[in-house]
């Protein structure tokens, strides 16, 4: 017996299908065209937690924000630093701008958010701080892809995510553009505590503007949950890339570097002296004008909400301790907080 | 295998020629099928073949075996065997964990120590066990005719469009087709791609982008009313579009090919009242439990009370049947209660006061929605935990968000689905003017490739 018979032929399968795929190009077209003719919004791809961050830090560091101190690092810049703590310590007279990012984009990424902001408030910026956590001196490579994507978008060009079959059909298609410039813009849900704590990248986006540029991170610490994995030493691959920051300063912006605080639990013996001298050391390679070396090397486990994030009551004395002293520095009065060490 | 993955495409466009190839064969065709359905299943994980291989050869020989029985008591002994078989299986690999928890729990003051044991749920066995059950069943009850060909059985029973979350077919339905020439129809194939678009719109782009936003919900340690009722209006969605969309995918599939499955899902969230809602949603389940619980326990023929007894019976039975864990069953509960009350409204209450139609759309889905949370919970506490939230009115920061995020994956939904109850066709966009048409299919096709995942996700009806 038979099993099937086509009633069914080729040209009318491919009549189908081309009534499907002819439109898709159609659309493509209107999209890429509506680019060229500047009738879509420009890139605004804050579709996850990660993209969020990097989207607001660039968008904040090429804004004119009148910041005499711009802090520049890593997640732990971006998550122990206060904003709540660095209004009130502001006063009058100083403005704060907190530029961390989540995901690592090395020194190469500082450097080039830095230099943006230092465009815009030329005028206005008196210090830089470079606060990293001792972790990233061991030098993991950057991410490649957000540091791609950060380049697109000061470029204002849609980024393509890395080079597949998959990004090549999506960028023919124009839907990257969809996704850059309408997509980020409709409310993303954040993974998991980010999501319970924030809910959205909307959301999350509104709240580093009101901190600063800071956020808070919303994870529990499990005490001993990272011993046995920290190890601290200075990477000499890191020398040259760290010598850019420098760079892009103009004369009389002082830069300052110092190094987020690990969980108590964490910590090697006699560590504040072993972080003294990688701090030392790394100071040099940056060609740093000061060195913070008694803000805390270490802090209670209760004050941490990951290995190397604190939570927001240690971001909050963490930063009390931080703004007194750069406080006192810019307006010339003696130092009463952490020692720090001029050069 | 999930259809929402690239491996699933792949695999699909082998068979398609494959199956090609075998046009003029039915045998070859039915080996063809029941080769790639074993494939398809054993990519999960291939030792649990076995299981769906023992169900179908001992459901195969036991209809065989009825056939060839002379007496009545003879013919009650091979269906006591099937079903002593099938249940031991599903039962042992689906709930023995969940009865030694239960009893554990209930002999606690006593220190017992009674020890479960790590199994794996094989995906799909509740959705094979009660295909293969119907089967002997009906054979039993002579509405049909056995099967004489191990393979055309086999392939019935590990279709593998419909192999792992239904729609549950039965033999008078789908076995013919194994057994007769199939005509592949210009029309059938449009009707089929389209149920595999709009099938995979509703699982990739509606459950998958929702599915965040329901965790996000059901993980808040204290959402608050207005978040809980956001919540329950999402999973509503996630659960409808990731379990519908499955069941669009496999009749689009078996349509394409030339076979027709049931229709499993008929616009459930425009039903005016409860009864109506289980005539809409997972059809054939619900059939089946009509057909071979309800029925079977005697329906309405032993009288009122009988049949409120029968109704709570079937929709506890029906929930357990969801999932090993007391929240399933305290759905289906809350359904049997829904029903019950239905029926005695009917019978007396709708002759003295009839509801305006809105209001009783709207009853229906308040009483839908609430049994979504007990489904949805994960526990007991929780389940206090989000019925004691509805008694509060704070409002979460971002339900502003939720809500405009909820909007824009309900409309493109909402819009098709009014339309297609509007006109009271399926495939109303078929028949609709060519640029709608055309336009319609394209757009869920970029959707489509821009929500497309990397990692698929599951479906939530797997795990059942």
């Amino acid at each position: 017996m038979k099993s099937h018979a086509y009633e069914v032929t080729a040209v009318d399968v491919g009549r189908l299908v081309l009534e499907v795929l002819a439109p898709c190009f159609g659309i493509a077209l209107l999209l890429h065209a509506a680019v060229f003719l500047q009738l879509l919004p420009d890139p605004w791809p804050a579709l996850d937690l990660e993209r969020t961050v990097i989207t607001h830090q660039a968008e904040a560091s090429r804004t004119d924000h009148g910041a005499n101190v711009v802090f520049v690092g890593d997640s732990s810049c971006l998550m122990d630093l206060s904003g709540t703590v660095l209004e009130q310590a502001a006063g009058d007279d100083l403005e704060y701008l907190n530029l961390g990012t989540f995901s690592y984009l090395g020194f190469g990424g500082f450097t080039t958010i830095l230099a943006r902001c230092v465009e815009q408030n030329r005028e206005s910026l008196q210090m830089v701080v470079v606060l990293v956590h001792p972790q990233m001196l061991r030098n993991s490579d950057p991410a490649a892809e957000y540091l791609v994507f950060l380049s697109d978008y000061y470029a204002v060009a849609d980024h393509m995510g890395a080079p597949s079959f998959y990004s090549r059909l999506e960028s023919m298609l124009g839907l990257h553009i969809v996704r850059g410039r309408l997509l980020g813009r409709l409310p993303q849900v954040l993974p998991g505590a980010y999501g319970r704590e924030y809910g959205f990248n909307l959301n999350l986006d509104r709240h580093m503007t009101r901190n600063l540029g800071s956020a808070t991170d919303p994870n529990r610490y499990v005490a001993g949950s990272g011993q046995g994995t920290a190890e601290y030493r200075l990477a000499a691959s890191l020398e040259p890339l760290c010598q850019g920051m420098k760079a892009v300063l103009p004369e009389g912006i002082k830069l300052a570097v110092a190094l987020a605080p690990i969980p108590e639990s964490m910590a090697p013996p006699e560590y504040t002296l072993r972080r003294d001298a990688l701090l030392g050391r790394w100071a040099d390679w940056m060609h740093a004008d000061l060195v913070l070396t008694n803000l805390p090397a270490v802090m209670p486990d209760s004050l941490f909400a990951t290995n190397t994030h604190l939570n927001e009551e240690g971001a909050r004395r963490f930063t009390e301790l931080m703004g007194r002293w750069l406080g006192e520095l810019l307006r010339g009065e003696p130092a009463t907080g952490p020692e720090k060490r001029a050069r | 295998m999930l259809f929402n993955s690239t491996i699933f495409l792949q695999f699909f466009a082998a068979f398609l020629l494959l199956f090609f190839l075998c046009r003029k064969s039915l045998a070859a065709r039915n080996y063809l099928v029941l080769g790639a359905s074993c494939l398809f299943y054993a990519w999960w994980d291939y030792r649990f073949l076995a299981l769906l291989m023992v169900t179908g050869c001992v459901d195969f020989a036991v209809g065989l075996g009825m056939v060839s029985s002379r007496t009545k008591r003879r013919r009650r002994g091979f269906l006591c065997l099937s079903l002593v078989v099938d249940l031991s299986i599903l039962g042992f690999f689906k709930y023995f964990n969940f009865f030694v928890d239960s009893f554990a729990a209930l002999l606690a003051p006593l220190h017992l120590n009674l020890a479960t044991l790590e199994i794996l749920l094989p995906v799909g066995i509740s959705f094979y066990t009660f295909q293969s059950l119907s089967y002997v069943v009906d054979v039993y009850r002579g509405q049909a005719e056995p099967t004489r060909s191990l393979v055309q059985y086999l392939a019935y029973i590990s279709f593998f469009p419909q192999l792992v979350a239904g729609p549950i077919e039965r033999c008078r339905d789908l076995l013919p087709q194994f057994q007769r020439t199939l005509v592949v129809t210009g029309a059938g194939m449009r009707e089929g791609l389209w149920l595999i678009l709009w099938g995979l719109f509703k699982k990739v782009v509606v459950a998958d982008n929702l599915a965040p936003m329901v965790e996000l919900v059901f993980d808040h340690p204290s959402p608050g009313g207005p978040a809980v009722l956001l919540g329950a209006v999402a999973f509503a969605l996630q659960i409808y579009g990731d379990f519908s969309g499955y069941s669009d995918v496999a009749r689009g599939l078996a349509r394409v090919l030339g076979f027709n499955l049931s229709v499993n899902f008929r616009l459930p969230y425009f039903a005016k009242d409860i009864r109506e809602f289980w005539q809409r949603w997972h059809v054939t389940l619900s059939s089946w439990l009509r057909d071979y619980l309800y029925i079977s326990l005697g329906g309405n023929r032993r009288g009122e009370l009988r049949t409120y007894v029968n109704l709570l019976v079937t929709m506890l039975l029906g929930g357990l049947w969801h999932g090993a864990a007391w929240n399933f069953v305290l759905w289906g509960g809350w359904h049997g209660v829904g029903l019950m009350v239905h029926r005695w409204w009917r019978g007396y209450g709708s002759e003295r006061f009839r509801l305006p139609g809105w209001l009783a759309w709207f009853l229906t889905m308040a009483f839908v929605l609430c049994g979504w949370l007990l489904f949805r919970a994960r526990s007991w506490d929780h389940i206090q935990l989000l019925f004691c939230s509805l008694g509060s009115w704070t409002v979460l920061p971002w339900a502003a968000e939720f809500v405009m995020r909820l909007l824009m994956f309900f409309l493109p939904l909402g819009l098709i689905e009014w339309w297609q109850r509007r006109t009271g066709n399926d495939f109303v966009v078929l028949a609709a003017p060519g640029w709608v048409r055309c336009g319609v299919q394209s757009l869920l096709l970029l959707s489509l490739v821009l929500f497309w995942q990397k990692k698929s996700v599951p479906f939530i009806y797997f795990q059942f």
